[in-house]
């Protein structure tokens, strides 16, 4: 009776989560309240090896906002990393400027997040699909996807940078994916706050199943060009489950957008 | 068990309640403002987009002459959460808007809140 009793109530919370989750909203989910984030429960175990199915990182993983900054151990940079960070201005974090002023390249001018910036800033929700040689992952922001392949491949010795770079990934144990990722474009910055990287940078992904409803993220910055020692630019980020139908709001920072705030807006609030 | 109905009753209760508060995410990305004043006027434009959306008021100054004011919020995902629409605003629509301006002197600002003709706010 009692065990009867607690699978029915587990059902009906769990039926209450996902219909409150989805707030009716069959089309264009734009992500959990922070109420909504923090009242989804642990649930019960994960299945092994699987990530399926829609996530949402909530507030902090869209990360623009100063805690962002405080709630981590960067490494001290390199003399070339302080040379390249000179160069950037950021709308973020210590090193703001201006936005009369600011270089952000995906805020100002249009360009790809990019990765791994596609996990420090702006990380809306996602979908994970799994396939036998591959696991997908789909990024509401931006709308954009990357491949990391499990296929057992080694990733390139030389690659031509690309926006996403390379992606190879391995279980290491039935709840531990863990993704290694090359050949990053040096074009791109590790997060909202300016912070460079050269093309030399190595990223490791540790995506931790630790129950039904919940991946923890961690993502160490190992770029010796530019940074003294390897870094986390996330630890333990939760990923909370959303209802596998959730359908995303489609959020693109399209260039025509970008520019047209800079020259609406931000360039009007240039003082002497 | 009763304890876990309980439970269960509160965190039901807790999902059914309203968006939470604000997440002013872009609030860092800064500019400099002086102090906060109130416009009131006709909405000529409301541009749903992203990084920022924007909204263009015509506001009319005590002497008659009339300015357009570009007023930014935040982006369309962010505003979605807290019940903001591309439907929020139409040409015509007479408001009144909270800003931050700019210290420049453009007709440029960062929207604090909002007030509806139906007296409906936003923020």
């Amino acid at each position: 009776m009692r065990t009867r009793l607690t699978v029915a109530a587990t059902v009906a919370a769990a039926v209450m989560i996902f219909t409150s989750s989805a707030r009716a909203q069959s089309w264009s989910f734009p992500g959990l309240s922070n109420a909504d984030f923090a009242a989804i429960p642990a649930g019960g175990p994960a299945p092994p090896r699987d990530l399926t199915g829609a996530w949402d990182p909530g507030g902090a993983g869209i990360a623009g906002g100063e805690n962002y900054f405080k709630g981590r151990n960067m490494a001290p940079l390199t003399p070339r990393g302080l040379e390249m960070l000179s160069r950037n201005r950021p709308g973020h974090g210590p090193e703001s400027a201006k936005v009369s002023e600011g270089n952000d390249p995906l805020t100002t001018r249009g360009d790809p997040s990019g990765f791994p910036r596609i996990v420090n800033y702006e990380f809306r929700p996602i979908r994970i699909v799994q396939i036998p040689n591959a696991v997908m992952i789909m990024y509401s922001f931006n709308q954009t996807w990357r491949i990391i392949w499990t296929d057992g491949r080694k990733l390139p010795e030389d690659p031509d940078p690309r926006w996403f770079g390379y992606s190879v990934g391995r279980w290491e144990n039935d709840s531990t994916f863990v993704v290694d990722t090359v050949g990053m474009t040096d074009r791109t910055w590790v997060d909202s706050g300016g912070y460079p990287h050269s093309e030399a940078l190595k990223v490791q992904e540790r995506y931790q199943r630790t129950n039904i409803n919940t991946i923890e993220l961690t993502v160490t910055i190992d770029d010796p060009q530019i940074y003294t020692k390897p870094w986390q630019s996330r630890d333990r980020l939760p990923l909370k489950r959303l209802p596998d139908n959730t359908d995303f709001l489609e959020q693109i920072y399209a260039a025509s957008e970008v520019t047209g705030y800079k020259e609406d807006i931000a360039v009007k609030t240039k003082t002497p | 068990m009763s304890i876990r109905i309980i439970a269960l009753a509160l965190t039901a209760a807790g999902l059914l309640l309203g968006p939470s508060a604000v997440l002013a995410h872009h609030g860092a990305a800064t500019f400099d403002t002086v102090g906060e004043i109130t416009l009131k006027g006709t909405v000529t434009e409301w541009v749903w987009s992203n990084p920022h959306s924007i909204l263009r008021i015509d506001v009319k100054a005590e002497d008659g002459t009339v300015k357009n004011w570009s007023v930014a919020t935040a982006n369309v995902a962010d505003l979605s959460k807290r019940g903001w629409t591309r439907r929020t605003f139409s040409p015509g629509d007479q408001v009144t808007v909270l800003i931050q301006p700019a210290k420049s002197g453009a007709t440029v600002g960062m929207i604090r809140n909002v007030e509806l003709a139906d007296g409906k706010k936003l923020q």
